[in-house]
Formats: C-alpha cells, structure tokens, sequence
C-alpha cells in the first residue's frame, strides 16, 4: 500500500481528502462503506464488524464498531469537514460468510445482516448506494480514492475489481 | 507481543501453558498415529492478546492461510480456530495421502475435496487435543461442531470470530503448536477464542478469580 493511503482498521473511520487513499485489509463478513463528497473532493471510509449498535445494551461502545452508528457518525464527520449530504455517494464492499456455519449459529449471518444495517441505514439517511460488491464467501481488501470516488477491491485468486 | 501481556500474571500464564502442554501431547500422539511417523513435540508457547492484535500475530491481515473453524458449546460458548500456513498444509497433505500426494500443479491454491477432508481431520484432531486438556484441566463439559474450513486472508477468516466475540470478550488465547517432523515444523497455530462470560467461567474453573 502507498504511502498516501491511511489504513482503516476494524471498530475505525477516516477522512480523508485527495490525493490521500483509504484502505481496509482482509474484510470478511465486516463491511467498508465509503461516503464521499465529489465536488468538495472529501471522501470517508467505515470499517464495521456488527450491525446493529441498538443490540447492545450497557457499557459504552465504540460507534465505528456498528454499520449503523457508524454510517451516521461518518456521514456528520464529513458535513464537519465541508462536504453536503445532498451531494454525498456511498459505496460499499464485503459482508462475505467466510465459513458454512451450521444454520442457527449467533454469527452464521452476520456479513448478510451487516450488508442489510448499512443499506438501510443509507437509504435512511438518503444517501444514494451507487455501487456495492457484497456477500459470497471470499476475503476482500479495499482501497478507496478520494480523488475518483473508485473502490478497488482485491480478492485472493481473483481478478482485481473496481466498483 | 505488548502492553496487554504484561497484565497476566504468572500463574495464569503458568496453567495456561499446562493446557498448552497437554494440548499439544495429545495432539502429538493422535498425528503420529494418523500420519506414521514420529512427531516430535517441543514446549507450546501460549499467549493472551487483543482480539484486535490477532492478525498481526498470525502474520498480517493479508496473509492467505488454511483455517479451521470450530464451534464449542456446552459449558462454554467459544470457537477454535486453527490456522496453517499454506505450506503446512500441503505437507499434511502428502503425509497422509502418501503416493497421492498433494497435487500442485495448479496455478491457485486450492484444495480437491480429499485434501479438505484430510485439513478438516487434521483440524479436528487439534482441536479435539486441545479441547481435552481444557475439560480434563476445568471439569468444565464442553462439545466441538466438526471443523469449518476457509482458504483465505487472515483478517478475513479471523472476521467472523471477532463478530461473535465483539459482543463481549476481547481476548485470545493463542496456543502456539510445536510439533514438528524431521525438523519441520507441522502444525500452526490455535486459538482460542471464548466470549467474556466463558472466558471467566474457564479461568474460575481454574481456580482464578475472573
């Protein structure tokens, strides 16, 4: 990975401006949903491992942990930073089920359940998905441009993508 | 490996390697069986990390390895996963398929589905070890699923482990596996991966306050 390009680990989310990267290493069933700005040029990118924050109760959590939580939260850092939610896109890739759990394991389904938080989380917040590479059952890792808003999504064994 | 480490005291650390020890004894025996051939068994290192810190352990979130899954229920709800580096696998692989061998002539590693069932074995075979010493060691009651298997990045494989334990625990226990064959070591690496509740039902059987 370049050196213009800032990791974004589980539980994590990052701004960034060009000609800055953004990039998450081997997603599975977590998910990496970019919002971005393309006429303020700021773009951002959300490394959620659950789906939901409201399934949990008691301690304080960290919000970037949830596809939910988090999306609102990067969706406001970015407003922070000058972008508009009128203008914002989404993106997004992973949710894989890396194993074939039996059916009624508490984490069987988890990459699904992650893709259908951010989805709807988006649509709440009326920010257009226009693109997504999400499900099967493959590791991917993502690296996000700023500067064209493309995600880049690279698989073991597979031909590199670009949503 | 970092700060964390340093907050485990002795004694744990001391049980921990008993498992460890044990673990890997059985382990030992049952692979010597399987494969025919003498295994040799050096002292396991054990280690409690970060759940976080897990793939940089394992070598990096990008590194590709053969891992498998397994579910404990019971007592305790928890996962090993066992995870092989790719060479490892292939020479598994031809210890047992012998004349068979492993066939490499594809461009991708991939497994035919002889090969995932002898990983699979082989996977159940540690874990069920390493189960053993820990309901000999905890009189804890705990039952392993058969092992799931996924050829793929670490962080991605580890994904799944992290979802289930990011409701509650965020500790690993990594037995690290020294078995070795004519010099060469075999066996990967397990871990053990229990939420908060089980891991504090496992060190009070232990005889440590959680």
């Amino acid at each position: 990975m370049s050196e213009n390009s800032i990791p974004v680990n589980i539980a994590m989310m990052r701004v960034a401006r060009p000609p800055v990267t953004l990039h998450s290493l081997g997603l599975g069933s977590c998910i990496g949903v970019a919002i971005y700005d393309p006429v303020e040029k700021i773009g951002g990118l959300l490394h959620a491992l659950l789906p939901k924050i409201g399934e949990f109760t008691g301690e304080a959590h960290n919000r970037a942990k949830f596809a939910d939580s988090g999306i609102q939260d990067l969706v406001e850092l970015l407003e922070a930073h000058g972008a508009r939610r009128s203008r914002m896109k989404a993106k997004m890739a992973g949710g894989a089920a890396m194993f074939a759990l039996r059916p009624g394991s508490s984490v069987g389904d988890i990459g699904k359940r992650n893709v259908e938080s951010a989805v709807s989380t988006l649509r709440r917040l009326g920010i257009p998905l226009v693109a997504q590479d999400t499900g099967g059952n493959k590791g991917r890792t993502i690296i996000f441009d700023v500067d064209t808003g493309q995600m880049t999504i690279k698989m073991i064994d597979r031909a590199v993508k670009v949503i | 490996m970092n700060g964390q480490e340093e907050h485990i005291d002795s004694a744990k650390q001391d049980v921990l390697r008993e498992i460890a020890n044990i673990g890997s004894g059985h382990a030992a025996t049952a692979l010597a069986a399987l494969l025919n051939r003498p295994i040799i068994q050096t002292i396991p290192d054990v280690a409690l990390v970060p759940l976080a810190d897990v793939p940089e352990c394992l070598g990096g979130p990008e590194k590709t390895v053969v891992a498998g899954l397994i579910e404990l229920t019971g007592d305790v709800s928890a996962f090993f996963l066992i995870v092989l580096e790719l060479q490892q696998a292939d020479r598994i692989i031809d210890m047992m398929l012998g004349d068979i061998g492993r066939d490499k002539t594809g461009e991708v590693w991939q497994l035919s589905e002889l090969e995932e069932s002898v990983v699979a074995e082989t996977a159940n075979i540690l874990g069920g070890s390493y189960l053993t010493a820990i309901c000999e060691m905890t009189g804890l009651c705990i039952q392993q699923s058969t092992p799931y298997l996924s050829v793929d990045m670490v962080g991605a494989v580890m994904s799944v482990v992290l979802a289930e334990a990011g409701k509650t625990g965020d500790i690993a226990i990594i037995f690290k596996s020294e078995l070795y064959n004519d010099d060469e070591r075999i066996m990967g690496d397990i871990i053990l991966l229990p939420d908060e509740a089980s891991c504090g039902k496992i060190l009070k059987s232990l005889g440590f306050e959680a």
